[in-house]
């Protein structure tokens, strides 16, 4: 793995070593197929205490708890939290609208650096990764797995991801939430430029099949400005229509629609209980990441 | 209505000069990938009849602006009805005072023993500022230059009395020089004056040609005679 450290250029080696510290936790219970650091919704063997159960026959008699026993002349038997693995599901969206960048970074570099960061995280604590890159349909995807070898491909996928096509990312995300077995982390990264109350439904969706969704909402700092001086001619980057404007005569139009928007997507936010992360793309990725990851520790009570 | 400067108004096809810079700048467009088209939609389609009526409103303000600034430019002059409507107030005062030694007789009018140049100069005063002209000139030997004073207030330290008569004719004349040469707009000309022939010369032929030449002059010259 070291080698594919130092041959991605999404991939800082440095940045990785101080976002390693603080560990990518589930905020729900997950399904694994091996023991890890995540909490399982079944019982298993682990030192944490879950809960007391009465005692039927079957049960092995080492869990017979004899204090309670001895409190209550019954039979009870103790229960244990399992710990397993994590199932982390990224959806990269690689629609047109991904490449635009006037800050040094386009948005589909950004979104690269933060995918590879986190895939690379989860895969070194063992955690199964996966990823789908999505415009208007699912263009490329890979489901998640725990090797290094497959952690190897899904950073290929993410290396070749071209940004093109127009985005339908709430019809994807309803077809993934299909198509994801067990319960996932799934990790969406785009510049959701969507209908809101349809992106609402998606994430219920994905809820309703019990993944903990994580959003980094990625946005470029001349789209939120846009402060032109001339007349200009705007050409859509999904292949849509061209719009002619001048700005000093739409710009605060333009804010209110953005405004509304934002609030939009706040509602959102808020009604689906998701995680979001908003991300100027003038911003250094390792501090959204890491916002990210302290803010699920401290969810979970680490310090 | 007449102009002072007529040439400027030669200058009026300058009023389509913020449509001409509209066009140049609508010409200047840049072009340029952009990702956010969905709040460029959302914006046009906002109050998209309000935006155009308040363009073209701003530009019909910005042709008034460059009209009204080459009217003022070429400085109008309005007579009757029109003048009375811009209040009727003169450009100019020329004050011609009498200084001949029939104006030091005491006037018998008036409560104190003022001479009549001394009533008369403070009834000009008096008028003057009630009237709040704009410049005011004096003019009391035709051999010197008309004097330009601040206030009415002035007059009462100028003008001391002669020991020759007062030529009105030739006051009349260095004010109709004074008018021509300066380019002023509407003037009105006080002569305080008790009428002395000797200081008037009826008979005399200059005014018959002074009247034309005043009637000739394009901006408004009206007189009043304080006697």
């Amino acid at each position: 793995m070291l080698s594919d450290r130092q041959s991605r250029s999404f991939l800082e080696p440095q940045v990785l070593a101080r976002l390693a510290a603080v560990p990518l936790l589930a905020r729900k219970a997950m399904i694994g197929g091996v023991s890890g650091r995540h909490t399982s919704p079944h019982r298993g063997s682990s030192v944490e205490f879950a809960e007391y159960r009465k005692y039927v026959p079957g049960d092995d008699l080492r869990r017979l708890d004899w204090r309670a026993f001895g409190r209550s002349d019954r039979y009870y038997i103790k229960e244990f939290e399992a710990d397993t693995n994590l199932r982390c599901c990224l959806v990269l969206d690689t629609s047109g609208s991904m490449n635009f960048g006037s800050a040094g970074l386009t948005k589909i570099q950004y979104a690269r650096r933060l995918c590879g960061t986190l895939g690379y995280l989860a895969g070194q604590q063992g955690d199964a990764v996966g990823i789908s890159c999505v415009a208007n349909g699912i263009v490329r995807s890979l489901p998640p797995r725990r090797s290094p070898a497959h952690l190897r491909m899904v950073l290929d996928i993410l290396e070749e991801a071209e940004p093109q096509g127009e985005t339908k990312l709430p019809e994807v995300l309803h077809e993934l939430a299909e198509t994801i077995r067990q319960r996932a982390l799934v990790v969406i990264v785009s510049d959701l430029f969507v209908d809101p109350a349809a992106l609402g439904s998606s994430f219920s969706h994905l809820r309703f099949r019990h993944h903990d969704i994580a959003v980094f909402h990625l946005l470029d700092p001349q789209e939120v400005a846009f402060n032109f001086s001339r007349p200009t001619r705007f050409l859509d980057m999904e292949g849509g229509s061209a719009i002619f404007a001048d700005p000093s005569d739409i710009a605060d139009r333009y804010h209110t629609a953005l405004s509304g928007y934002l609030a939009a997507i706040k509602q959102v936010v808020l009604e689906s209980g998701i995680d979001y992360q908003r991300a100027m793309t003038d911003e250094s990725y390792e501090q959204v990441l890491a916002r990210f990851l302290v803010g699920r520790a401290a969810g979970k009570g680490l310090r | 209505m007449t102009f002072l400067q007529p040439l400027i108004l030669a200058a009026l096809p300058l009023i389509g000069l913020p449509i001409i810079i509209h066009l140049i700048n609508q010409r200047r467009f840049q072009t340029m990938q952009w990702a956010a088209m969905m709040f460029l939609v959302s914006a046009k389609a906002l109050s998209r009849g309000y935006s155009r009526l308040r363009h073209w409103l701003i530009m019909m303000l910005r042709m008034l602006a460059v009209a009204a600034i080459l009217l003022a430019a070429s400085r109008p002059l309005s007579r009757g009805w029109l003048a009375l409507a811009g209040g009727g107030r003169a450009d100019t005062s020329i004050v011609i005072l009498d200084r001949s030694p029939s104006m030091q007789q005491q006037d018998p009018t008036a409560e104190d023993s003022n001479s009549k140049l001394d009533t008369g100069r403070r009834q000009l005063i008096q008028s003057l500022a009630t009237l709040a002209t704009g410049r005011l000139v004096i003019l009391t030997d035709p051999e010197q230059k008309p004097l330009e004073v601040e206030s009415p207030a002035a007059l009462a330290d100028l003008a001391a009395p002669v020991a020759s008569p007062t030529d009105v004719p030739l006051l009349l004349q260095s004010a109709y020089d004074y008018v021509r040469e300066n380019s002023i707009g509407s003037t009105e000309i006080w002569l305080c004056s008790d009428q002395r022939h000797n200081d008037w010369n009826p008979e005399s032929g200059e005014w018959s040609g002074m009247r034309e030449a005043f009637a000739k002059l394009p901006q408004q010259v009206r007189f009043q005679l304080l006697s």
